[in-house]
């Protein structure tokens, strides 16, 4: 098993792009398979996005993403010193209702949950700690 | 893994308005694709399809886009279809129910074709 690999970022959507890069280049290198990218890219949008929306309301502050690829999973910890805010107590959003009733908000949550194997929020020692499992097989 | 950026395009046929949208619409290149839609509305128009042939990779920034659109031409009395889904953008359309309102076409051809049927 290979350690953490991290990135420290300005919370900021400009820097959604490093994200992708550091993303691709952590998963790259440890040899997950390329099938797995684009549920992984996604998930991390959807959290970190939601960090540089919401976490520093009229500041600015940082977002570490921490990568960690075992033998049976990959686990991404996506943490901030903002806002506290646990994503998963957002209502889930109704799938089926119809247009009209169709609102966009909780979709990311809803994508995060429904991409991932395993997802888990603390809040500890003044960070938000997002922790994300995906099985590699 | 290459990522290619997101581009729009536009076309008509039929009377019918066609957007491209290609590469990745994430939560950056969403308003780009937002713009597109949103400059035909518009312009008055409301007979639109999207053909996301070229389309590797949507997030929920994008769904919006969509939705937003969808609204806005359904309530003009148009509709704004879909065709050529690829594979994740498929598993994201189905994930989230978006399967249920919107009219989803194989070919670009038969989304056109829909309107005057």
């Amino acid at each position: 098993m290979t350690g953490w690999s991290h990135l420290t970022i300005r919370a900021d959507r400009r820097n959604l792009g490093e994200v992708f890069g550091f993303l691709r280049q952590v998963l790259g290198e440890a040899g997950i398979h390329e099938r797995l990218l684009p549920d992984l890219e996604l998930a991390v949008e959807e959290a970190v996005v939601n960090i540089m929306a919401h976490a520093y309301p009229g500041g600015e502050g940082d977002l570490v993403l921490g990568v960690l690829t075992g033998p049976d999973h990959v686990t991404i910890e996506i943490r901030d010193r903002g806002v506290p805010f646990n994503p998963l107590l957002v209502p889930e959003p109704d799938t089926s209702a119809p247009l009209w009733e169709r609102e966009i908000g909780g979709l990311g949550v809803h994508l995060i949950r429904s991409l991932m194997d395993e997802v888990s929020y603390e809040f500890r020692d003044g960070e938000n700690i997002l922790t994300l499992r995906k099985r590699r097989d | 893994m290459v990522s290619a950026p997101f581009q729009v395009s536009t076309k008509q046929d039929r009377g019918v308005d066609i957007i491209l949208f290609s590469g990745r619409m994430d939560a950056n290149s969403s308003p780009e694709g937002e713009n597109a839609i949103q400059s035909l509305i518009r312009s008055g128009r409301t007979k639109i399809v999207v053909n996301v042939s070229g389309l590797s990779y949507i997030s929920s920034s994008g769904l919006r886009v969509l939705l937003a659109g969808l609204k806005q031409v359904r309530q003009a009395g148009g509709d704004l279809r879909l065709s050529c889904l690829q594979p994740q953008v498929r598993d994201v359309i189905t994930m989230t129910g978006f399967n249920r309102i919107f009219t989803i076409f194989e070919k670009e051809d038969e989304a056109v074709g829909s309107f005057s049927s």
